[in-house]
């Protein structure tokens, strides 16, 4: 086949991409209804541009929709997974709180009463006891006393000095 | 009715923890208020100190003075291991410290000076609220007690 020489190969390609003027389209368009090898160089590029359009479709439908796709689905089971085990648990422990109630609610009032019992002990002893402790008593005295009321037990000491 | 039982035992949960974990030492606070009360107490007269009517009768059960007169008052508020004075009559001075707190009680130290030299020394374990008396210096025609009492918040 003759070549022609009318129109360079990059135009024909701008005119494939609508990068031409107006005018410019008008005249290519007209030339190409009229060259052959004009419209068949045309032809080796819609079909280059098809081969390459086809090739990256087949590359991404074949290898990396389909490892994604299962990456995705992978770890969409591993957190339902995650959850149902979590929900499972947290089943279990409702379950068992439940069930337990009954005891878990005597075992509080045990321990209130316990500890009930033991700070009322405790403040039953101080109520009781003296109002003081007398430790030590040292200094230069003739004579000292600790007295203690009958009623409230108010601690007195009472020294005569020398 | 579940919910309230639920409730409950959540409260009651609550303040078992509360009471296991809070040491009884930490409930007393940092500082110590000590109420000082200079009392003189004689025979003259029959008469009670308005001011004294919360240990007139403590008193009388033990002692057989008739008069007892508030000399003074003063309040002080210590921190641990520092020291409080009060002036008292006779040329006496009363130092206080508190040095620790124990079981609801406030150990104080207590020294009483006459004429800068110690004459009585005393160290106690006062309850917290309550109070202490101190008496025997004589004075005008009766004697002196020094009423203390401890507070801590």
């Amino acid at each position: 086949m003759k070549e022609c020489n009318a129109y360079p190969p990059d135009n024909i390609s701008r005119f494939m991409d609508n990068d031409l003027s107006e005018q410019e389209m008008a005249a290519l368009e007209n030339h190409l209804a009229t060259c052959p090898e004009c419209r068949e160089q045309m032809h080796r590029y819609q079909r280059l541009e098809d081969g390459v359009i086809r090739m990256v479709h087949k590359q991404i439908s074949a290898t990396e929709t389909a490892a994604l796709e299962h990456a995705l689905l992978r770890k969409i089971k591993s957190e339902n997974q995650r959850k149902r085990s979590l929900a499972s648990t947290f089943q279990h422990f409702m379950a068992f709180i439940q069930g337990k109630k009954f005891y878990l609610q005597m075992a509080s009032f045990a321990a209130i009463l316990l500890l009930s019992t033991l700070f009322l002990r405790d403040q039953e002893k101080i109520i009781r006891a003296p109002s003081a402790i007398v430790n030590s008593i040292d200094g230069n005295m003739a004579s000292v006393m600790i007295l203690e009321t009958r009623e409230q037990r108010h601690t007195i000491i009472w020294y005569k000095e020398t | 009715m579940t919910k309230h039982w639920k409730g409950l035992s959540v409260i009651l949960m609550s303040l078992t923890c509360i009471c296991i974990i809070l040491p009884r030492t930490a409930v007393a606070g940092n500082r110590i208020t000590a109420d000082l009360r200079i009392i003189h107490a004689a025979t003259d007269s029959r008469h009670m100190d308005p001011a004294l009517r919360d240990l007139g009768h403590e008193l009388q059960s033990v002692f057989k003075y008739t008069a007892y007169r508030l000399l003074n008052r003063k309040s002080l508020t210590l921190a641990y291991n520092t020291v409080g004075r009060i002036n008292l009559p006779g040329a006496r001075r009363l130092e206080i410290s508190p040095t620790g707190f124990k079981n609801g009680r406030i150990k104080f130290k207590i020294n009483i000076f006459k004429e800068n030299r110690t004459v009585f020394g005393t160290e106690i374990l006062l309850k917290n609220g309550s109070s202490i008396t101190i008496g025997g210096p004589g004075y005008e025609n009766g004697y002196l007690l020094f009423n203390i009492s401890g507070t801590t918040k």
